[in-house]
């Protein structure tokens, strides 16, 4: 996919661990684990607000097209 | 002799050749849209069949006997025994044997994305939102075993989900869903498709 997912390298900058920013948006680590891995089919705006919010992050920080 | 006496049979046993009419439909179409491969899996639908042209048979001939109260009988004992031993893994190969004659069994596999250490700790989360139940799991076999809740359309169902790893690091979900009846009307398939769309949908996040 030329969709590329830094949700990892956010995660390493703001230092936070996926379980906490998993209990921050309130969606499974299991769900954000797949996300990571760029393995999702789509993502909600609602998700996607959700984590940039938890991050204090544009999109463009966590997905890149390559 | 023989033939006017199984046409009598027929006749007098209407709601009995009624069920055995639909389902010799059913097996019809299934089989001619399933190839021949089909014939040869479902051999004890066709046993099952014959079982059921002969107890008829013998119920007309021998009026006086008791041949349908035996069967019906030996039938609700394999029936409760089958629900008694139905949520306990330890009865997996029984349920699954191909001989069985009381049980249906299909079997489906599906490929992923998803690596098998994601999918396992994943498929918990997508049972509960079907209403199903985990009985047991393994984390080393990656295995997971579930049961579907009695319903009016439904007896439940046993499935086995085994999740095994490709070389790529993704992988293979092997369905296989046992309903504790001779012939399965569709339940099986519907629980795997069921459990497909569920897991396409959770990729949705």
């Amino acid at each position: 996919m030329a969709i590329v997912i830094n949700l990892d390298v956010v995660l390493a900058q703001r230092k936070m661990k996926l379980k906490q920013l998993s209990e921050t948006v309130g969606i499974s680590t299991v769900n954000l684990s797949i996300l990571k891995q760029g393995k999702v089919k789509a993502i909600r705006f609602s998700t996607l607000n959700a984590i940039c919010n938890a991050l204090n992050c544009q999109p463009g920080d966590i997905m890149e097209y390559v | 002799m023989q033939f006017n006496f199984l046409i009598d049979a027929f006749k007098k046993n209407i709601i009995l050749n009624i069920n055995l009419l639909m389902f010799i439909i059913n097996f019809i179409t299934f089989t001619t849209q399933n190839s021949i491969k089909i014939l040869v899996k479902d051999v004890k639908h066709i046993l099952a069949i014959i079982s059921i042209v002969v107890i008829s048979c013998l119920n007309i001939k021998y009026q006086n006997s008791h041949t349908l109260i035996v069967v019906g009988g030996f039938l609700t004992v394999v029936l409760i025994f089958n629900y008694s031993i139905r949520k306990k893994i330890r009865y997996k190969s029984y349920f699954l044997n191909p001989w069985n004659f009381l049980v249906s069994a299909q079997f489906s596999n599906q490929n992923t994305e998803i690596s098998s250490e994601l999918m396992y700790e994943k498929m918990p989360e997508l049972v509960r939102d079907l209403n199903y139940q985990v009985q047991n799991s393994n984390l080393l076999k990656k295995s997971i075993f579930i049961t579907t809740p009695i319903s009016f359309k439904s007896w439940g169902e046993n499935i086995y989900i085994d999740i095994d790893e490709t070389n790529s690091g993704k992988s293979i979900i092997n369905i296989t869903s046992a309903s504790l009846q001779v012939y399965s009307w569709g339940k099986n398939k519907q629980n795997f498709d069921k459990l497909i769309l569920e897991i396409e949908e959770s990729l949705i996040i």
